[in-house]
């Protein structure tokens, strides 16, 4: 009880420190500013390799055509078409989060002439986003890439989200930037789909990127 | 060379009772905007309700702003120079904070998947880097200024710097949000300001000891790592205690913000008193001695 008495006196009552009359010398400032920045910077150094250790981290998607690596904080789901969705909720943007989404369907067709299966594939895809998607523009299709091992065509383009208006309350519409990676697989059509608003688009790339390094084809189960 | 122990050791009661005034203010701002837009739910969009939250935004600023005028009017800090490390700790924030934060560590991307991560970012990221731009918002400009002169100066220096980058935090909330209902968005408000406020308190009173005295050579490190420690703790149980599974409940965000601040300002409170008298004793007893010298003297 004494032994508290006297700390807490010694943490309240004044003492006769002739430090608290001396101000700092040039140099001991100078310093304290040295020493501030070293802490600083050390605690940054920390967060840096704690951001890497943890964007290290991924997770596996898997279904009967393809398997790929997905960041492990990601929100995995399904859309409205029973697609897998997998959605950045801590994206830069709160009203789009930046999603990476995994569509199989049969190969389209445009009925246009087209130098490959592919190519057509990929001008019927295009269409279609053209006509569900609002304000749609195509900025560029990319040709000559491989995903999984096979020949992949990319079509960038952007469009105009309305978020909140699914929600029932008004809100400022965004502009979204999408990448689609169209791939065949005999009749098959696989689409690795990224979206992302222009905030976020830069960073995404990179994210997108790697998804669509990790996507390889599930071997057929026998007959 | 020493320093004049009276001016340093002179506090500003107005500081205090501006502070208070500020915690008990807007918690009672928060309950009333909760209560009008509960009953009368506001009808304003687009523009309008951007327009609506940017003003919402500098309530705190402007509240404390205004009462620590009016506590102070007798023994008046330069206003433009409180108003220019207002802006100051704002333009910090916008230019280096948010950018270094949100793009260069892109915290928002992976700070969320384990609550270990989560703690450890706030603190070592988002904590270090806020806290070191509001004391480096005090340190780099007015500290060598002559009107820092007392030791309190440090408290309404950071605070005011702590309002600047929470009002430009709650500019970047309401424009990311396309706006902000009145009910919520004053407590998001409301809760930034708080707790920036009361944080760079901490830094403040650090800084504001090491003008006057000789201090250890960890003694600015310790109250930057004290601060981001308590920044990053804060954020980190705010959102504990406002995100419960789907349900949003950012009252309990206010209470939370609330406690930190009186509590984080009680304590730099009596520090400075205790720093305070401690100076003036010192000072007394210089007196006492340079008394009994020159009696010493005259008589010899």
């Amino acid at each position: 009880m004494e032994q508290d008495a006297t700390a807490l006196q010694r943490l309240t009552q004044p003492t006769l420190d002739y430090r608290a009359l001396t101000p700092p010398t040039p140099r001991a400032e100078r310093l304290a500013v040295l020493w501030t920045l070293l802490t600083l910077a050390l605690a940054l150094f920390l967060g840096w390799a704690l951001m890497l250790a943890v964007n290290s981290r991924t997770a596996t998607f898997s279904d009967p055509q393809l398997s790929l690596q997905y960041p492990a904080g990601w929100a995995a789901g399904t859309d409205d078409e029973g697609n897998a969705v997998f959605r950045n909720l801590g994206s830069e943007s709160l009203r789009f989060h930046e999603r990476i989404t995994v569509i199989h369907a049969e190969a389209p067709s445009s009925g246009l002439p087209a130098a490959s299966p592919l190519a057509e594939a990929a001008t019927a895809w295009t269409l279609s986003r053209s006509q569900a998607l609002s304000s749609f523009r195509n900025l560029a299709t990319v040709d000559g890439l491989t995903v999984a091992d096979q020949p992949a065509i990319r079509v960038d383009y952007a469009y105009v989200a309305d978020p909140t208006a699914a929600l029932g309350r008004p809100g400022v519409p965004v502009v979204v930037r999408g990448s689609d990676y169209l791939f065949l697989v005999g009749n098959q059509m696989h689409v690795i789909s990224g979206q992302a608003t222009e905030a976020d688009w830069s960073a995404f790339e990179k994210t997108l990127a790697k998804v669509v390094a990790s996507v390889r084809l599930n071997p057929a189960p026998a007959p | 060379m020493s320093v004049d122990a009276t001016k340093v050791a002179h506090n500003r009661f107005g500081l205090w009772t501006s502070s208070l005034l500020l915690v008990l203010g807007l918690v009672g701002l928060t309950a009333l905007f909760y209560f009008l837009a509960v009953e009368f739910p506001a009808q304003l969009t687009g523009l309008l309700l951007v327009a609506a939250g940017l003003v919402l935004a500098l309530v705190p600023a402007l509240l404390w702003l205004a009462f620590f005028y009016l506590q102070d009017r007798f023994e008046p800090e330069p206003k433009h120079h409180v108003l220019g490390v207002f802006v100051l700790g704002g333009l910090l924030a916008a230019a280096v904070g948010q950018p270094v934060v949100r793009e260069l560590f892109r915290v928002q991307d992976w700070m969320t998947q384990a609550w270990w991560v989560n703690l450890l970012a706030s603190v070592l990221i988002v904590g270090f880097v806020q806290e070191f731009l509001k004391l480096a918002a005090v340190r780099f400009s007015i500290y060598h200024s002559s009107e820092f002169d007392e030791r309190v100066d440090g408290v309404i220096y950071g605070v005011a710097a702590g309002l600047g980058y929470a009002t430009v935090l709650n500019f970047g909330y309401v424009l990311d949000h396309g706006g902000v209902d009145l009910g919520v968005g004053s407590m998001v408000v409301v809760v930034n300001a708080l707790a920036h406020a009361s944080f760079a308190g901490i830094t403040g009173y650090f800084l504001g000891q090491a003008k006057f005295e000789t201090t250890p050579a960890y003694w600015l490190p310790l109250g930057l790592t004290i601060a981001a420690a308590l920044n990053g703790l804060f954020f980190f149980l705010e959102d504990l205690v406002t995100q419960q599974g789907m349900r949003f409940t950012p009252q309990y965000g206010v209470v939370l913000a609330a406690a930190f601040a009186l509590g984080i300002l009680t304590v730099v409170f009596f520090l400075i008193r205790r720093a305070n008298a401690e100076t003036l004793a010192i000072a007394r007893y210089r007196e006492q001695q340079q008394a009994a010298v020159a009696g010493a003297a005259s008589e010899v």
